[in-house]
């Protein structure tokens, strides 16, 4: 079994969601907290799931892209064997990576080996953290099954992200990858991320003010 | 990335430590005519700065209470094994150094133990070379590169220390040493040079199409997802050099570890206290700058797109044809 999120980049707005709410249920979570220490002075704090904002092309052939970016949870992932400590580890039943507090040194060397930027450094804790794919959810038992599943797929607004197991070829997600070509990023590196991505499909075309007023006139 | 305190003193005290190390094995084998006051005073040097880097390296764990976890991975993680191997040749070397202080006339001992010491610190600059150069992520260190320029860096700075203190002891303990200095000095800025191209060349290497679906063109970043320099959180990363920096940092790097003690050389033994100096410094801004002009791959979800000309151009009539030169 290999856990994963497909991300649709046709249907993710960047509306953050998934950022925030992960950020929610992490701070609270088995794995936080995922702390903001001075917010006012330092906007930027602590966050395992990143949307970043893209602006492709050029002049008039401009569009904007959003990549939810978060734990690619690799087959091969570069972070495991570096860790001295065996504190990052990748687990047999889900293939969900995740890092042990108790054992982290706060080194830092598995941020390094990561190819994705992912990881986090908790400088107060001494520790380096990371998404979990909300696994104190997936696993919990007393919540009904359809919250079994990572913060930040509940609450995406247009169902762009999808979580399922990649080996089952029955699933959703393996469907996805398979008849949408599914890709992953910085293959090139060789990390083998389980996390995939939807690719985009051609922008429409151009509208032009007529068309605009026409639709406008049809619905009022 | 971000260099830190602590990494840049444990990478480079341990080479100055193996490097004078390196210099009494040549002494022991006969290669400079030197007095046992000298080679003994060398190897103090080498045990003080092994010592001084190995503590360094205690203030990069922030969480000292799993340190007695940090052998766990020696199959497969270079941190454990630069532990292992660090402690081993600080040990071996201390034992070497109180076989001469308390029992000095069992020289086939002390030897003995020298060179294995000798031995082990080649060792242990080799894993910790190996630490930076097989990390794919880190585009600029992957590379064999790597592990010839830290020898080469702890072979230039153990020179000039054991340079240096062969003037301050003063004797017959000086002959030939200028020379190799600057034969090193040489050596190490060609290899600096050669990093510097391979560094341009990993940061050309990140790969915006791979790193984000935008096949083919060209990005602007308008928000990194709530990161912003100095990544706090994220310290694999750090802010891009300006070119000026990048350039008089290089220059610096230069002037420093190759023109001075070449300069230092020409004056022979007179030279070499400040052209030890020199050598250090060079060694060290070099060190910085292995850390901080390095290229992550993560950098393509920090920063634009560089605009990297396409090295096809048409021109009308003419088939495709590939430019002479790329700029990177």
């Amino acid at each position: 079994m290999q856990l994963t999120i497909i991300t649709d980049l046709n249907k993710c707005v960047g509306c953050k969601s998934c950022q925030v709410s992960c950020k929610e249920h992490n701070t609270s979570g088995d794995f936080g907290p995922v702390p903001d220490h001075d917010p006012y002075r330092e906007a930027e704090g602590m966050w395992w799931n990143r949307v970043i904002g893209m602006e492709a092309g050029e002049y008039p052939h401009v569009g904007v892209m959003y990549l939810p970016k978060a734990c690619m949870h690799c087959y091969d992932a570069p972070c495991v064997p570096v860790c001295p400590t065996g504190a990052s580890y990748k687990r047999d039943d889900n293939g969900v990576v995740l890092v042990d507090y108790e054992a982290c040194i706060g080194c830092q060397l598995c941020m390094w080996a990561c190819p994705y930027g992912v990881r986090e450094f908790d400088e107060h804790e001494g520790v380096v953290k990371k998404c979990t794919l909300c696994i104190d959810r997936i696993e919990d038992e007393s919540l009904p099954p359809e919250d079994r599943q990572p913060a930040c797929v509940q609450s995406c607004p247009t169902h762009a992200r999808t979580f399922g197991d990649l080996e089952d070829p029955d699933s959703a997600v393996a469907h996805l990858v398979a008849e949408r070509q599914g890709f992953v990023l910085l293959p090139e590196l060789g990390a083998r991320p389980a996390i995939h991505y939807l690719p985009r499909r051609h922008a429409p075309g151009w509208v032009d003010a007529e068309t605009i007023e026409r639709v406008l006139g049809e619905g009022s | 990335m971000r260099p830190t305190g602590p990494l840049l003193t444990l990478t480079l005290l341990q080479g100055v430590s193996w490097g004078v190390m390196a210099v009494v094995t040549a002494a022991i084998f006969g290669a400079w005519p030197v007095s046992m006051a000298t080679v003994h005073a060398w190897e103090w040097l080498a045990w003080g700065t092994g010592a001084l880097g190995g503590s360094a390296s205690v203030f990069h764990m922030h969480r000292l209470a799993a340190a007695r976890h940090v052998l766990r991975r020696l199959r497969s993680s270079w941190l454990s094994r630069e532990a292992l191997s660090t402690g081993g040749y600080m040990a071996v070397l201390s034992v070497a150094v109180a076989l001469r202080v308390l029992w000095p006339q069992a020289r086939g001992l002390w030897e003995a133990a020298t060179l294995l010491a000798a031995g082990l610190g080649a060792v242990a600059v080799y894993i910790t070379a190996m630490l930076y150069a097989t990390i794919p992520a880190m585009r600029s260190w992957h590379s064999p590169l790597t592990v010839v320029v830290f020898f080469a860096a702890a072979l230039l700075s153990g020179l000039a220390g054991a340079g240096a203190v062969a003037a301050w002891t003063g004797g017959p303990g000086r002959g030939g040493l200028p020379g190799v200095e600057a034969a090193a000095a040489l050596v190490f800025g060609a290899l600096v040079a050669l990093q510097i191209r391979a560094f341009r060349l990993a940061a050309a290497g990140v790969l915006a199409a791979t790193g984000t679906g935008l096949a083919g063109r060209p990005y602007r970043l308008q928000d990194a997802g709530g990161s912003r320099p100095p990544y706090r959180t994220q310290t694999q990363i750090w802010p891009v050099l300006p070119a000026a920096v990048r350039t008089s940092g290089y220059a610096a790097v230069l002037v420093l570890a190759v023109v001075g003690p070449c300069l230092a050389a020409l004056q022979g033994t007179a030279g070499l206290v400040w052209g030890a100096g020199s050598a250090w410094l060079g060694v060290a801004l070099s060190r910085g700058m292995f850390f901080a002009d390095a290229t992550h791959s993560s950098r393509v979800w920090f920063a634009d797109q560089p605009k990297i000309p396409s090295p096809v151009r048409r021109e009308p009539g003419r088939p495709y044809r590939r430019r002479t030169s790329i700029k990177l």
